[in-house]
């Protein structure tokens, strides 16, 4: 009887989540007509490639999704180089007067406003700059924006793992760049691809900075791209739903090919009988 | 390698985890650090490996002073209490680590893991995962790959306090045999005398981050430098009775009995007037008939522990333990009469505890 619930409640929670992604597909499938019929059609309609093709072939969303791919690509592997760093160093050394937690703790704080408080003087800098509605100003911003949660995250898989073995790999003749390249993060791989997965979410699904640092085709996400799709006239659902559809993709193959690292238990065994 | 200690000290803030600790380790030679937690053995080891700097005073591994050395260059080898195995490699992988940092070529690594593997019996685990040994079989990896380089010297912390009782007093030996087949010099770091008294050719105890005493073995056994090593060596530990010096009649005087002493002794302790006596439970005669030169005392109560029996000792206030053969069967509150062997008597100072005969 609990048994047969819990599946009961485990289907349900698949459905809530799943449904909304099944409406877009069958949406971004339908002719406009089907779209919004009363009552909802649910399997049978006829299936069209039109909004796909006018999404990718008449409207730039090609040069959109290369775009976001770029921008989400660079600034979650600068945010985790940088990140990676900074967590490893906070993790390990001790500075004088608590100043690592200290540094930590100011680290996130500035996680701690919303960020649109951020984005009129983070406007006037990429102007001064010249790096308005292009797709540095993007990397950039979406990189500091990451960076403290990759600290943080990196930072508690760090600490998980006993300083014994870096210093073995030191006294065994490896330096400590050797001992974090060799040992250490082969060891915290897990943390990484969840830290990677994680940035690469918000980079890919960021609207807001994109919104006001990006005017034209040249610098454009897909978020922003999909969003332009509501215009003064109309909405263009079917466009929208196929921009969707293709935008969920490469989030959902990275995460399937992360996986493996996902399971955590890597590091058992590593201390102790 | 000669490894040398030269008035090492280690603050942490307003803490002292070593204090001016001097040590020569010639070469070849097996030296035991032995001291109960916090007595800054470890703290010692690891400014040797250049793991920590010490804040003052200089360390010479050979020839060379390697203060401020990183410990890659210092050319030691470590066994880590934790073992320290890489989980991510294979046993094989886990050895060649060393000489692989080292730029080594592939076929002298494979030919030289091959070789230690087989010395230490694990040759057929090679492509194994760590996780996939017993603990027996991580500490075999672990000296394989200390040893697979052959470094100045082996720096060891624990390692053997991991292992069950059974393996440990094994492994004991085998490392014993192994470090005499290759010379290097060791320092070993243990809290477990049994460890100190059977490895090392030198024990060095200490206590409070200060050196107390480094001798060897039986040495420290029988001639403790002051009445810390006394107590810490040996088990059941020491016996310890507060008393006088009377020389007018040439006796040691506690409140519940009273001990001649032999010219010798006495002007050892000439001069001194409170002194603490040391006595070795194996020391410690017992009469169950009254004689002259024994003190009355009674049985408390007595352990049986197969090979021999502790027999706890009321003498007045004091309380006294005393190692006799399991033959001896007495009853709790037996009277009973006690005599020390004059021979092994120890004394120290009753208020800086050091040696005085």
């Amino acid at each position: 009887m609990v048994v047969a619930l819990k599946y009961a409640l485990l289907i349900l929670a698949v459905l809530i989540a799943l449904l909304p992604v099944y409406w877009m597909l069958t949406i971004s499938l339908k002719a406009e007509v089907d779209q919004f019929a009363v009552p909802p059609i649910w399997f049978s309609f006829k299936p069209t490639w039109a909004h796909y093709y006018e999404t990718f072939f008449v409207r730039p969303f090609g040069r959109y999704l290369v775009t976001s791919t770029i921008v989400a690509v660079s600034s979650t592997a600068l945010a985790l180089v940088i990140g990676t760093l900074a967590a490893y160093s906070l993790a390990r050394f001790e500075l004088p007067f608590e100043l690592h937690e200290r540094l930590s703790l100011w680290i996130i704080s500035t996680r701690m406003f919303p960020p649109i408080v951020t984005i009129i003087p983070l406007f006037l800098m990429m102007r001064d700059l010249r790096l308005l509605d292009t797709i540095p100003a993007l990397i950039i911003v979406y990189t500091g924006f990451n960076l403290p949660f990759v600290v943080w995250m990196m930072r508690g898989f760090f600490e998980e793992l006993p300083r014994d073995l870096e210093e073995a790999a030191m006294v065994d003749g490896d330096s400590r760049w050797g001992a974090l390249w060799r040992v250490i993060l082969p060891l915290v791989k897990p943390g990484l691809a969840a830290t990677a997965i994680f940035c690469l979410i918000i980079c890919w699904n960021e609207f807001l900075f994109a919104l006001i640092l990006t005017q034209t085709d040249a610098a454009i996400t897909l978020p922003v791209g999909i969003a332009g799709r509501v215009t003064q006239y109309e909405i263009k659902w079917g466009a929208m739903s196929a921009a969707g559809v293709v935008a969920m993709i490469p989030i959902l193959v990275f995460a399937l090919a992360v996986q493996r690292y996902l399971v955590r238990g890597l590091s058992l065994g590593a201390v102790k009988g | 390698m000669e490894v040398i200690c030269e008035e090492i000290s280690k603050r942490y803030g307003s803490v002292v985890a070593v204090d001016h600790l001097d040590l020569r380790i010639a070469d070849g030679e097996f030296v035991v650090l032995l001291g109960p937690s916090g007595c800054g053995k470890t703290t010692t080891l690891r400014m040797i490996a250049g793991l920590e700097e010490p804040t003052s005073g200089r360390i010479f591994i050979g020839e060379r002073c390697v203060n401020g050395l990183p410990p890659r260059y210092r050319d030691v080898a470590m066994v880590f209490q934790s073992y320290a195995l890489y989980p991510h490699m294979t046993v094989a992988e886990n050895i060649a680590y060393p000489l692989r940092v080292r730029k080594v070529d592939k076929a002298s690594i494979d030919t030289r893991v091959k070789k230690v593997a087989e010395l230490l019996g694990i040759g057929e685990l090679l492509a194994r995962q760590p996780r996939e040994l017993s603990g027996g079989q991580r500490q075999r990896v672990a000296l394989a790959r200390a040893i697979v380089r052959e470094p100045r010297a082996f720096l060891m912390d624990e390692p053997l306090s991991n292992l069950d009782a059974k393996l440990r007093v094994q492994m004991r030996g085998e490392l014993k045999r192994l470090q005499y087949e290759l010379g290097t010099t060791t320092v070993y770091v243990t809290h477990d005398q049994a460890e100190a008294m059977t490895l090392a050719h030198r024990v060095a105890v200490m206590e409070g981050g200060r050196l107390q005493q480094c001798s060897p073995p039986l040495e420290i056994y029988e001639r403790p430098a002051n009445k810390f090593v006394a107590g810490f060596i040996g088990s059941p530990s020491m016996n310890f009775l507060e008393g006088e010096i009377a020389p007018a009649e040439r006796r040691f005087v506690n409140r519940h009995f009273s001990l001649r002493l032999d010219a010798q002794t006495l002007s050892l302790l000439e001069g001194r007037k409170q002194v603490t006596l040391g006595v070795r439970p194996e020391d410690v005669r017992i009469l169950t008939s009254e004689s002259a030169d024994g003190f009355p005392a009674k049985v408390y109560v007595t352990e049986l522990m197969g090979n021999e029996t502790y027999v706890f000792l009321q003498l007045g206030q004091e309380k006294i333990i005393a190692r006799t053969s399991p033959d001896t069967q007495l009853e709790i509150e037996t009277p009973v009469w006690l005599s020390f062997d004059e021979r092994k008597l120890h004394f120290f100072d009753a208020v800086s505890g050091v040696r005085l005969n």
